[in-house]
């Protein structure tokens, strides 16, 4: 296919081509296996992460919240769809827009609001900010903001889930301007040598910050980069929660199984600029506002009062409720104290601080 | 209980360091008594108390600085008088733009280095920069209480290093002998200076050394000489003397020192300073005297030298030499000269070129009054006559030849015609 | 006591390391090839491919895996056959494994031990580099470099019980080096210099193979009625320098000796230490002996200039002590 460089409508075209050829959402088969009140929870996992991104920006405007913000509003369908598959046992890694995936995954909101206030509260104790998400406790091993390595980690813990058994199964975030550099390959090569269980999630929203795809990778279809390893891969709308749900729950079962490591290619959009300092001119406002008229979320919404598994009333009310549960982190991230001194010491900066300190107490 | 504060000991002084403390906690001191030797950077000078009491606390021990003004010391007595200025403060306001003490120029210290082992003058000069010591070594001598100018270095360049101290401190006048050969002495000493011996140099030495380094480092020098028919002054100066007891008398560089200052308040170059914003025009003139003294030289100053009559000269100039002889010369005597006269003419010295004292613009080298053969006038007859070569070394930063060329002519105006220098 | 080679010692310590489960080996050529070094030589038929794992020659990715591996639990022992090929692992060392115990708020660690080594013998300008100071220019990082057989096992359980990313950095030409190695267990903690030879004219400040060059200097020196004495760092970070100050309070002279280019290099935090906290003992300027500045040459007689010897510390120290 010959694409016209820079041309965003031609790479949206691809897009669109994609999500006709694909598979229509099994929607009756996933309320069959997850009962009406699950297919509702999704609902409300994407639209907190939409109202929490949201409050995000607001915040960032009024210097409550420094550094990059990254948003994921208008990918929250592949985030959600993508980690609905996890277990407990199953481990999640991420890129700096991570907010997004910490929500999906089940991070409370107080100590992610608290974190990007910079807080002793926050997931990370205020020492991360908003790239830096994470929670040992439910195996969300964090945002990393060195775009591509992390998938190097992911492999890591993978390894470790083979080599003690523990069924665990490794997802791994990362954009489609990761897929270039070597450490992607580096680690397509680990995962498919070793069979590890690692599902590759590459959320192809078409642009590298702001190149655009046929800009920067010599294949637009990032799924095709796995055939380099011979490894299993697929390109999916990642716009359909559904479909996202069902596509990427096979991957993770092929991972699980012991098969080897899946790329996913989750073609998707996201509503804001690359961070919220971002001009955006690099592709036009009706380009955003088409994708925008295909909202995921709004999608979602409809069919769940069309196919009356929940009425507007009860969404409505569900979205108010979301609304507080957001004002009350950010009242939550308010209150919390700033983090202590102790953080400039070696016991802030090692498991283990020896008596020989690496960090001169007297420094002036 | 008072407070003892750092003195400011000259205009530009802005702290000082303590080299010794002549009295500990306990002892008792009288106002007016010194208690402590401090150095600056242009003295090393004792500094005296101005109040009555007993030393309660020493709060700047030996080898630190202070800054002017700050509590060096507190007596412990209750309702003793604070001065509330060091006495020497109000003497460097009269003077607001005094520049700096310390002696000048002369090239020609006729006693031999050796003059080292002579007793130190009360006040003498030493320089934190041009001393090197390695830390070790001055922190050792400054907890032994030993001068770091009284003791050789056997270090690279002469650095004064840990050994040496050791060896002082030992008693040992010699550095620690060392096992390998080490030779400290400069490579450029020919061979035989194996039985050299090396006289440490004073702190008065240093501080010559510094400052006439730094003057020939930076000031360019040049020289206008001229020479000077002393007949009319001779011939003066006997008559004036005449019915002087001998204590009172003029003397010939009294007279020469007179004619540079009534010549100075004409040339307000000449009576300059080079400083970094650009040339500072001194308002007083300020001739200092070079005296040879057993440990050296210094220059005290005598202030308003034209104003002063030659009488006020001339007992001005026999005061400070004697203070200077008895090594009492105050930083008030040392400081804020304008312009330095040297004469080595009591050597037999015809001619000589000297280094000028830093930061005045000039310096007088006066060689001896000698009868020479002259001719009378414009005629073909020859006669006798007293002449005397004076040569002005210049600043060439502040003042060209044809100025100074003047300015000399000027003094020898003077000195032909000295009954002018009397009205 | 048992003499033993570096190499010896280093296998018993790999060996211990390898009783517990959670412990395996990742790097290039450590199995199947026998080990470059032949340290890790015979461990792929004893433990097999599961923790002897062979890695392809990607550095990144060696160091990746092992720091994700560290981060779930396990005790991953990443081998970089060569320092100069850990450049392409850079940012893991540094962007990760040295970041995330603080990044994340101390919620989890990277028990990780990276051994890698120095090293050169004509292999040119790209296998003959030394990185330690930028390893230990790195807060998060603990950087050890011991230098006797005995130290080695010592140090390597320290590094395999802490909890932080471990930089283990050995030396290509210290392999067939012997000492007393102490029976049974024994921990040589991270963080603690020792001193290695006592004497009372000049202190020698080194760590690694040049613990062995000050030494012999210090042979030589002895001869001529100098006493040297040498402190063997063992640890850069983090950097003691109690036993160096200690020593140089005494001797009031100093010579640094590494085996790195001098600027910016280790030898100028050691320096600045000495200068910053001995400055009133000083009594002369400290001298430092280091790589000449220059990409290594292959050529022998030019690559002997550039490397640090015996003959150049021993005029280093006579310097310093102003003896021809």
């Amino acid at each position: 296919m010959q694409k016209q460089r820079g041309s965003t409508k031609a790479v949206t075209s691809a897009t669109q081509s994609v999500r006709s050829s694909m598979t229509s959402t099994p929607f009756t088969r996933a309320l069959e296996h997850l009962g009406a009140d699950q297919l509702v929870e999704y609902y409300r996992q994407m639209m907190l992460i939409r109202r929490f991104e949201e409050k995000c920006q607001e915040m960032y405007t009024r210097s409550k919240i420094g550094g990059f913000l990254h948003l994921y509003v208008g990918e929250e369908a592949t985030g959600v769809g993508a980690i609905s598959n996890l277990q407990p046992q199953d481990h999640v890694f991420t890129h700096y827009r991570d907010h997004g995936h910490a929500i999906a995954r089940g991070l409370d909101i107080n100590p992610l609001m608290a974190e990007l206030f910079g807080k002793d509260t926050g997931c990370s104790r205020g020492m991360g900010g908003s790239m830096h998400f994470a929670d040992v406790t439910k195996n969300f091993w964090g945002g990393y903001a060195i775009v591509g390595s992390h998938l190097l980690l992911a492999d890591g813990v993978a390894l470790q889930c083979k080599m003690q058994k523990t069924n665990g199964v490794v997802m791994v975030f990362f954009g489609d301007g990761a897929t270039n550099g070597g450490e992607f390959y580096e680690s397509l090569n680990f995962a498919q040598l070793w069979k590890l269980p690692v599902v590759f999630v590459c959320e192809n929203n078409l642009f590298a910050m702001g190149t655009p795809l046929e800009v920067h990778s010599s294949v637009t279809e990032i799924y095709r980069k796995a055939n380099a390893f011979d490894m299993k891969s697929m390109r999916i709308d990642g716009n359909d929660l559904l479909g996202v749900r069902e596509q990427v729950g096979e991957a993770v079962e092929h991972a699980r199984s012991g098969k080897g490591p899946v790329l996913v290619e989750a073609m998707t959009y996201r509503f804001r600029g690359h961070s919220a300092q971002d001009t955006q001119k690099y592709r036009t406002k009706e380009d955003v506002e088409m994708h925008r008229s295909a909202d995921p979320l709004e999608a979602y919404r409809k069919l769940l009062i069309e196919e009356e598994i929940c009425p507007a009333a009860r969404l409505d009310a569900l979205d108010a409720q979301i609304d507080m549960e957001v004002d009350a982190s950010v009242e939550f991230a308010d209150n919390s104290p700033v983090p202590g001194n102790e953080w400039l010491t070696d016991a802030g900066i090692y498991a283990a601080p020896l008596e020989t300190l690496t960090v001169d107490p007297t420094l002036v | 209980m008072a407070d003892i504060t750092m003195p400011k000991m000259g205009f530009d002084m802005t702290e000082g360091l303590i080299v010794r403390w002549l009295k500990k906690v306990g002892d008792h001191v009288n106002k007016g008594e010194a208690i402590a030797e401090i150095e600056t950077d242009k003295v090393t000078i004792e500094i005296e108390t101005f109040v009555s009491g007993t030393i309660s606390e020493i709060l700047s021990p030996a080898g630190t600085r202070a800054a002017v003004g700050g509590v060096i010391a507190r007596t412990g007595e209750a309702g003793a008088a604070v001065a509330s200025k060091p006495a020497a403060a109000p003497a460097v306001a009269a003077t607001p733009t005094a520049v700096a003490a310390t002696p000048a120029a002369v090239a020609a210290t006729p006693a031999p280095v050796a003059a080292a082992a002579a007793p130190r003058a009360a006040v003498t000069t030493t320089s934190s920069t041009g001393l090197k010591a390695s830390p070790i070594a001055k922190r050792m001598a400054s907890e032994h209480g030993l001068n770091l100018g009284d003791i050789q270095g056997t270090g690279p360049s002469g650095r004064i290093v840990r050994d040496d101290v050791a060896a002082a401190i030992a008693g040992n006048p010699t550095p620690v002998a060392r096992p390998a050969a080490a030779a400290p002495v400069s490579a450029a000493l020919p061979a035989a200076a194996a039985g050299a011996t090396v006289v440490p140099l004073t702190s008065m030495r240093r501080t010559i050394t510094r400052r006439l380094t730094q003057s020939w480092q930076s000031a360019p020098h040049f020289y206008v000489s001229m020479d000077i028919d002393m007949g009319a002054t001779l011939e003066l100066r006997k008559q004036i003397n005449a019915p002087l007891a001998k204590d009172q008398q003029v003397s010939i560089n009294d007279i020469i020192v007179k004619a540079c200052g009534v010549a100075l308040a004409q040339f307000p170059y000449l009576n300059a300073s080079y400083v970094e914003e650009g040339i500072q025009l001194n308002p007083n003139v300020n001739v200092s005297i070079a005296v040879a003294i057993d440990s050296g030289l210094v220059a005290p100053v005598i202030t308003n030298t034209d104003s002063r009559t030659l009488g006020g000269v001339a007992r001005e100039a026999k005061r400070l030499i004697a203070l200077a002889r008895d090594g009492k010369l105050g930083a008030e005597n040392l400081s804020g000269g304008t312009f330095t006269v040297s004469n080595l003419g009591m050597y037999g010295v015809t001619t000589f070129d000297a280094i000028i004292t830093p930061p005045q613009c000039a310096i007088l080298a006066v060689g001896a009054a000698r009868r020479v053969p002259v001719f009378k006038g414009d005629s073909n007859e020859v006669i006798a006559a007293n002449i005397c070569s004076i040569t002005l070394s210049a600043d060439h930063r502040i003042t060209d030849g044809a100025e100074a060329a003047r300015f000399v002519a000027e003094i020898k105006r003077l000195i032909e015609n000295p009954l002018t220098m009397l009205m | 006591m048992a003499i033993l080679t570096v190499r010896e010692a280093l296998q018993q310590a790999l060996h211990e390391a390898m009783q517990d489960e959670r412990v395996f080996i990742i790097g290039e050529d450590i199995g199947h090839y026998g080990s470059t070094y032949g340290v890790t030589a015979g461990f792929l038929e004893k433990y097999g491919p599961e923790r002897i794992r062979d890695a392809p020659i990607a550095e990144a990715g060696i160091l990746g895996l092992a720091t994700g591996a560290a981060m779930a639990g396990m005790r991953p022992i990443a081998e970089i056959m060569s320092v100069n090929f850990s450049l392409l692992a850079f940012d893991i060392i540094i962007n990760h494994a040295a970041k995330i115990y603080s990044m994340f708020g101390g919620k989890f660690s990277v028990p990780l031990v990276m051994r890698t080594t120095n090293g050169w013998t004509q292999l040119s300008a790209t296998h003959s580099q030394s990185f330690d100071a930028m390893f230990a220019y790195i807060p998060g990082l603990k950087v050890v470099a011991p230098a006797t057989p005995a130290d080695m096992k010592g140090m390597f359980r320290a590094a395999m019980a802490d909890p932080d990313p471990v930089i283990f950095i050995e030396h290509t030409l210290m392999y067939g080096i012997k000492g007393e190695v102490p029976d049974g267990d024994y921990v040589v903690p991270i963080g603690k210099s020792v001193l290695a030879r006592e004497g009372r004219h000049i202190t020698v400040v080194t760590y690694s193979r040049m613990v062995h060059l000050s030494l012999q200097a210090a042979d030589i020196l002895a001869q001529e009625g100098i006493e040297v004495e040498v402190v063997d760092l063992r640890t850069l970070r983090p950097l003691d320098m109690s036993v160096a100050l200690e020593s140089f309070k005494k001797t009031n002279r100093a010579v640094v000796v590494t085996e790195d280019w001098q600027s910016y290099g280790t030898s100028a935090e050691i320096t600045t230490r000495l200068y910053e906290a001995g400055f009133d003992y000083l009594d002369a300027p400290i001298q430092r002996v280091n790589f000449r500045e220059v990409p290594m040459p292959y050529a022998k007689n030019l690559e002997l200039q550039v490397v640090v010897t015996t003959e150049r510390i021993v005029a280093a120290i006579k310097k310093v002590l102003n003896r021809s």
